[in-house]
């Protein structure tokens, strides 16, 4: 653990100060800023593809609520969530870097992506489970 | 305490390597991530919190799936634009960084502007927190009805000292007595032709010193249906019945509030001009939520604006060139921005379609 440390450490050490780069014309990955020297960056075509994808998952999200929405409240709620994951992770991992960034930042992402469904889940058993257990169809 | 402090400097020179602008944006979008964590929590858990069904459809509560695609298009267009601005700058492309950056407030300003719109007609619609008769069966806080027979032993004296003790007035907006009196004088006007032509009758009827029968009313009012030509005459009529069963008029007990209510309900559909008030279940719920969901996220919208006038001015004014400031500074706006996008993926299906 403390080797990691170090190492993490380390490659910041070898970085200027991100002031020290103000106003210099130093050429940078795309979404990678200063924060390394090496070249990393997500092509425009990629972003025209992820905008492409976008609009196709939201039409996906149209079709599925005509087809299941009067049927089949459950399956359209849970297939219309799968997609705007799937959207939500698209614009997260292209248009926000994680691509490149994930592994600097996953240290806030992964508590809050636990801390967040936990928000749901302590709220479920007062708000859902209790109005539901008491329906006249689970009565004594 | 020279080592101590040679270990400090060490100790503060490590960390997450990315920059400080980088660490302070996602450390401000994951407290932003749990905020609206909280917002969508709660609307999911009250949702599936309320009877199979009850709770409000997107066309009860004027919601429209059209408007909501629009923004969705845009608010995704806008976050392509700012990762080509942010891709530009970076390039040293200072003009086509302008114009993608001029296309994101663009956008931005039309979300707003689609948002204004859809509010409006919430507003027309009466369709507020605290405003909607969500509840004209039960004598609870809201919607204590004593004109319901099963209710009829909560006498005048009784039912202003219940209202006393909740708090309330009797014409507390969404209460069973102030949702009556709303829908009465909306429609008394556009009834007014058949009120007259009834009148009229009974004023014949007092002369020959009698009362008019509700069979002679009815049979009245079956001459007026049969006579009745145009929509507007028809549009009158069905006015009229909504405005005698509130009234009580030719029937032995004036229609509770839940049966005016459903009515009313009928009356909005048929007749899209009348915006009476609409009987909502759970409307007052859904209201909150929705206010509180699509308000929060259109201020983090209008927060995004403000960035992007700053940097067209800054553009404007060709300081928008390729440095260390500008590319970071693009980045970090768009990183806000697409989390503001993403927040709007999932309200969208949440509020629109599901």
């Amino acid at each position: 653990m403390s080797d990691h440390s170090h190492a993490v450490g380390s490659t910041h050490d070898h970085q200027p100060p991100a002031t020290a780069h103000h106003g210099d014309d130093h050429p940078h990955g795309h979404g990678h800023g200063h924060d390394h020297g090496h070249e990393e960056h997500i092509p425009d075509s990629t972003f025209m593809k992820v905008f492409g994808a976008l609009l196709v998952f939201t039409a996906i999200s149209f079709a599925v609520n005509q087809i299941f929405g009067a049927k089949n409240p459950v399956v359209n709620f849970v297939l219309i969530g799968i997609v705007a994951c799937c959207k939500a992770f698209l614009v997260m991992y292209f248009f926000m870097h994680l691509k490149i960034d994930w592994r600097k930042v996953f240290v806030f992402l992964v508590p809050i992506c636990i801390l967040a469904p936990m928000v749901i889940v302590v709220l479920w058993p007062d708000m859902v489970l209790a109005w539901r257990l008491a329906s006249p169809d689970t009565a004594p | 305490m020279a080592s101590v402090s040679v270990d400090e400097a060490k100790y503060t020179q490590r960390g997450i390597p990315v920059s400080n602008g980088k660490l302070a944006m996602w450390l401000f979008l994951v407290t932003e991530i749990m905020f609206f964590t909280g917002l969508i929590g709660t609307y999911i858990v009250l949702r599936m919190g309320t009877p199979e069904g009850a709770w409000p459809k997107p066309t009860d509560v004027h919601l429209s799936e059209a408007l909501g695609a629009i923004n969705t298009f845009v608010l995704i267009f806008s976050s392509f634009t700012v990762v080509m601005a942010h891709s530009a700058i970076a390039r040293g492309d200072s003009k086509k960084c302008l114009t993608y950056v001029a296309i994101t407030f663009a956008c931005g300003v039309l979300f707003m502007g689609i948002k204004a719109y859809e509010y409006s007609a919430k507003f027309s619609h009466g369709i507020m927190p605290g405003y909607i008769a969500d509840n004209l069966i039960d004598p609870s806080l809201r919607g204590v009805d004593t004109s319901r027979p099963e209710y009829k032993h909560l006498e005048e004296p009784e039912y202003a000292r219940f209202i006393k003790e909740a708090g309330r007035h009797p014409y507390d907006p969404g209460s069973a007595q102030w949702f009556k009196a709303q829908v009465r004088q909306k429609l008394t006007p556009v009834a007014q032709p058949v009120i007259e032509q009834i009148a009229a009758d009974e004023t014949k009827a007092k002369e020959e010193q009698r009362i008019l029968s509700p069979e002679e009313r009815q049979e009245l009012l079956e001459k007026i249906r049969n006579e009745a030509q145009s929509a507007e005459q028809k549009k009158a009529l069905d006015c009229y019945e909504v405005v005698a069963a509130i009234n009580g008029s030719g029937q032995s007990r004036p229609a509770s509030a839940l049966e005016i209510g459903i009515m009313s309900n009928k009356l909005n559909e048929k007749y899209h001009d009348l915006h009476l008030p609409a009987f909502i279940p759970y409307g007052n719920l859904w209201a909150s939520c929705y206010f509180a969901m699509t308000g929060f996220h259109a201020a983090h919208v209008l927060g995004g604006l403000v960035v992007f006038a700053i940097i067209l001015i800054h553009g404007l004014r060709g300081r928008l060139v390729k440095n260390a400031w500008n590319v970071s500074m693009l980045e970090l706006t768009g990183l806000y921005w697409h989390f503001v996008d993403v927040v709007w993926i999932f309200l969208f299906p949440l509020l629109y379609l599901v």
